[in-house]
């Protein structure tokens, strides 16, 4: 049964970004989620989001990135939709971790966290990318709650 | 996001308080790179009061390594929270970044 469940819709601007972390995080919190979870959760958000908003469009219009939250224990389930250019990030090649860092060109390690820390789903229909992202909430018993009940 | 820069004989210590994200790490980038066009070869970075952290803090500490490397400067990071330091071992930085857990043990690193 799910239990809780909210929608956010974003813009497509990096400005966004801290309602994303406020919605996520107060939504997370209120299921008891643990600290260790909301970090990861929030992470692989601002992955996705961020590469949407930096890569996902050839014009300079708005446009409406639509996230939805739920929680059915022991599964959070989140689902990024969007209406830019096709992008697979589950087939993403890995990079190249063996490289000392200071000859390591920076950047281009979002989308492999993001499938480091959570299921990934990814499928194109009618124009959009539809992005499911899971998490099982009681992976880890030993980590502090930040739930408040 | 604060960052605050201190200096401390020849190293350059940046203490990092909330989240280090991708509308925080220009700032902290910015602040990185200054310090080395300066000449500073020896940085600690403090985590203590770090909660958050993405790919684009990732990204700055990348920089500042490669940045480092002409110098032969060293960046160690100090005080990360478990599941911050997690991100670290898993992007494979652990293995050519000193990561230790108190600034003290970090100083002693550089001297």
């Amino acid at each position: 049964m799910t239990v809780g469940e909210i929608k956010v819709t974003l813009k497509n601007k990096l400005a966004e970004l801290d309602k994303l972390h406020s919605r996520v995080e107060e939504f997370l919190k209120a299921q008891g989620s643990p600290q260790k979870v909301l970090f990861q959760l929030k992470l692989a958000l601002e992955e996705v989001f961020v590469n949407i908003v930096n890569h996902g469009y050839d014009d300079d219009k708005e446009h409406d990135i639509q996230l939805t939250l739920s929680y059915e224990p022991p599964e959070l389930t989140l689902i990024v939709e969007d209406d830019g250019v096709a992008f697979d990030p589950v087939h993403k090649e890995n990079p190249d971790l063996s490289q000392p860092l200071s000859c390591r060109a920076p950047g281009g390690l979002g989308v492999f966290l993001v499938k480091w820390c959570c299921d990934l789903k990814y499928r194109r229909d009618h124009g959009k990318n539809i992005l499911t992202i899971k998490k099982n909430i009681t992976h880890d018993h030993d980590q502090t709650s930040t739930g408040d009940k | 996001m604060d960052i605050i820069e201190e200096k401390n004989n020849d190293i350059a210590v940046f203490k990092l308080n909330g989240s280090l994200d991708s509308n925080t790490s220009p700032a902290f980038e910015e602040k990185v790179v200054a310090a080395i066009t300066d000449g500073v070869a020896k940085i600690i970075v403090d985590f203590a009061g770090l909660d958050y952290i993405s790919s684009a803090g990732l990204r700055v500490l990348n920089l500042a390594s490669v940045k480092l490397k002409p110098a032969n400067g060293n960046l160690v990071l100090c005080a990360l929270q478990d599941y911050v330091r997690e991100v670290f071992e898993i992007a494979g930085f652990d293995q050519f970044l000193p990561i230790v857990s108190s600034m003290d043990e970090a100083v002693i690193k550089l001297s």
